[in-house]
């Protein structure tokens, strides 16, 4: 509830509160036995009273709201001044000096401006915050109540956050282990500073350990993955290396998954090998299904990891299969085609309904290929979703296939597998 | 140009593989408004990767790609390919009507030969031709970039920044006012989309470039990057969601550039003056696109921007 209505709400309850106080002194006296002049006039009179006081009580609240409405309305206004202050900055102008009184504002506005910017522009607006001291400021604002958790050091961590000074990476170091709001704060902004450096190595080694005993000391580390993830892709251009890191097996299962979609969300050049080569050293569980989830995001994925993916969609686990057959879409001809048609017999309706999507995205050789799964499929499931997936009737396909071949079992056709195969896929394949 | 791909073509996978990027992405954009789904490539072994991949209908390929191998030009070793059944209709893009191009052509057996020539840029030309030329013609005259709004002095370009950020738009105004240009400001929407329609009117100056947000608290910017463009401007879409999927619809829709954030300013500068020397005047105008069309659309065309590691 917004604080004006829970301003009135407040009055409404005092007055109601006061009415039948008084209400009750009323009747109190009454029966008391005083005479009924009395008992009316001083009920009068008690009734001016309150409604006195609760105009006086009414102006003061409202006094109150105006105030804090002008004084937020004032630092709106000064943050703005310095956003220009720090825009000016940033395009390379020089900073002027910051009063003392002005400081949480100035830094609310770099705090603002950094989030928007990098490079050296915002190397530009990083130096002018040092040399006048601002830097130095928050992190005594933040050190002297992160540990209790007062909301103003946490909101001057959070500020640092997006500065993103490296001289607040101890600072970060300690509160990652303060509270959720302080540890998100802090892993935000280790993110940040990795994504400014030159040598990463150092601030890659802390961030991996932050994350680690971020993920020990919370509640639910499921939970927290989304976030994580978005706190990765703050790391810029060190993500792959970061990531690199997190992937290493023996670490937390969820630092493992948001490494990987953090590195696939971000299509940054390096993702396919970092993940490819991750799911070839062998995942397992939700690494693997995020592997997998991640390739298929990418869209390309070399030969040496298309068998691992085809692999994949033997799994046990269903949401694997479905994950490596959207992933299929992405591997050569040859090997994705012929796993495709497997997969559209797959026992889960929901990995064949993947298969057959995969199979249209692939263009006019996959098109083809369900065509031919609606008449030629071997697995009456795989006919029935192919026909969905085209939007032609079932009926169809048994007026051509003849009846005998229906409910024909795979492995009493005698020959190679590959020999089973429509024409469709082996002349997809001899062209891929 | 538009009009001969639109009439010579019918399929529905187009791979458009130029090193380019001006011709490039205005074929693309033409085959992508005629119903194509485009696939783009800018090298040779990504034309010959992709043309294996997705059995293209149509190729169109540029002489000037380097060599598969061995000296085989990209365009002959997709005339080799075993493209299924049907053999793909291949275009020739060729900045010179030489020799070396005929002879390229017969080797890779094409169907049709386009000559683009090279941008020319003469003196006191604040910017280059657009290089599109009709086919048949074979050169521009030096110096005979179209006249227009781009070869105004420097110091009166004109920038729209439309961001609900503050921030970003203070950071676009310092940078670009840095460098002499006039930037207006637009909190959202509909209050650039008026401005546009006063431009259309004449009542206002055309704007250079246009620095365009995606989120807007009324609404998708991608889903105006055409109205916008129809000003005659640059359109730079800058985002934190620079997704693929962004991409895609950015440069379907007509974007000259697309930059994430966070930006550097110094960087957007440079890369707006280079989308403004780029945009090709009146290849997009009022005229041809009246409203808004929404490429993600069941119907809509598309570009897939293809990324190689």
């Amino acid at each position: 509830m917004s604080q004006p209505r829970l301003a009135a709400l407040f009055l409404a309850v005092l007055a109601a509160g006061t009415a039948v106080l008084l209400s009750m002194i009323a009747l109190l006296v009454q029966f008391r036995g005083a005479d009924q002049a009395a008992v009316w006039r001083s009920l009068v009179i008690a009734l001016g009273g309150v409604g006195i006081a609760l105009s006086v009580v009414g102006l003061v609240h409202l006094s109150l709201i105006s105030a804090r409405r002008a004084v937020a309305a004032r630092n709106e206004a000064l943050v703005a001044d310095w956003l220009q202050v720090w825009s000016a900055v940033a395009a390379g102008a020089k900073a002027p000096s910051i009063p003392a009184q002005r400081e949480i504002v100035a830094a609310k506005a770099a705090a603002a401006v950094l989030q928007e910017l990098t490079g050296e522009s915002a190397r530009s607006v990083r130096g002018a915050l040092r040399a006048q001291g601002l830097v130095e400021a928050e992190l005594r604002r933040a050190w002297r109540g992160v540990g209790s958790a007062s909301p103003a050091a946490i909101e001057a961590l959070e500020r640092l956050a997006w500065i993103a000074d490296s001289e607040a990476l101890e600072l970060f170091e300690s509160a990652v282990t303060k509270g959720v709001r302080p540890a998100r704060a802090a892993l935000l902004g280790v993110m940040r500073v990795l994504a400014e450096q030159d040598r990463p190595d150092q601030v890659v080694n802390l961030a991996v350990d932050m994350i680690e005993r971020y993920l020990t000391g919370v509640r639910d580390p499921q939970g927290v993955r989304p976030f994580l993830q978005a706190a990765l892709m703050a790391s810029g251009n060190h993500l792959g290396r970061l990531c690199t890191c997190l992937m290493e097996h023996g670490r937390h299962e969820v630092a493992r998954t948001a490494a990987i979609e953090a590195v696939c969300r971000s299509h940054r050049p390096e993702a396919g090998e970092l993940v490819g080569n991750a799911l070839l050293r062998g995942l397992e569980g939700e690494t693997k299904a995020a592997a997998l989830r991640g390739l298929a995001l990418i869209g390309l994925i070399d030969d040496a990891v298309a068998g691992a993916v085809v692999d994949a969609t033997r799994d046990d686990s269903m949401a694997i299969r479905v994950n490596a057959v959207h992933a299929l879409g992405g591997v050569q001809r040859k090997l994705a085609l012929a796993a495709l048609w497997d997969c559209l017999a797959d026992p889960a309706w929901e990995v064949r309904l993947a298969a057959s999507d995969t199979l249209l995205r692939y263009g006019p050789a996959g098109e083809t290929l369900l065509r031919e799964a609606v008449v030629a499929h071997e697995d009456r499931y795989a006919r029935d979703i192919a026909s969905m997936t085209l939007g032609v009737a079932t009926i169809a396909a048994v007026d051509i296939v003849p009846d005998d071949l229906l409910d024909l079992d795979p492995a009493t056709l005698g020959g190679p597998v590959d020999s089973a195969l429509p024409t469709a896929v082996r002349e997809a394949a001899a062209g891929g | 140009m538009h009009n001969q791909l639109r009439g010579n073509v019918a399929g529905t996978v187009a791979l458009v593989a130029l090193s380019r990027e001006n011709p490039r992405r205005t074929i693309a954009s033409a085959l992508a408004r005629a119903g194509w789904h485009v696939v783009l490539a800018t090298t040779g072994t990504q034309a010959f990767d992709v043309a294996r991949r997705d059995l293209p209908d149509l190729v169109v390929v540029g002489s000037d790609l380097e060599p598969i191998a061995d000296g085989v030009n990209a365009a002959q070793a997709i005339a080799d390919l075993e493209l299924g059944p049907r053999r793909p209709r291949l275009v020739l893009v060729s900045a010179h009507n030489d020799e070396q191009t005929a002879a390229l052509a017969r080797a890779a057996r094409v169907d049709r030969v386009v000559i683009v020539p090279e941008p020319v840029s003469g003196p006191g030309l604040a910017l280059p031709s657009h290089g599109l030329t009709p086919p048949g013609s074979t050169s521009v005259p030096a110096g005979g970039a179209p006249e227009g709004r781009h070869e105004t002095a420097p110091g009166s370009r004109q920038l729209w920044v439309v961001d609900d950020n503050q921030a970003v738009r203070l950071l676009v105004r310092f940078a670009f006012a840095r460098e002499r240009w006039s930037v207006r400001e637009f909190e959202d929407l509909a209050s650039a989309q008026r401005a546009a329609v006063e431009v259309k009117a004449g009542s206002i100056g055309q704007p250079h470039a246009i620095v365009l947000d995606i989120h807007l608290p009324d609404g998708n910017g991608l889903d105006n990057v055409r109205r916008f463009a129809a000003t005659g401007a640059a359109i730079v879409v800058v985002s934190n969601l620079a997704g693929p999927e962004h991409v895609e619809r950015a440069f379907a829709a007509g974007a000259a550039d697309l930059v994430s954030k966070p930006f550097d300013p110094r960087n957007l500068v440079a890369r707006v003056a280079r989308a403004v020397m780029a945009t090709p005047p009146g290849i997009v105008s009022h005229d041809v696109i009246p409203t808004v069309a929404t490429p993600a659309s069941a119907n809509a065309p598309s570009v897939v921007m293809t990324h190689w590691g």
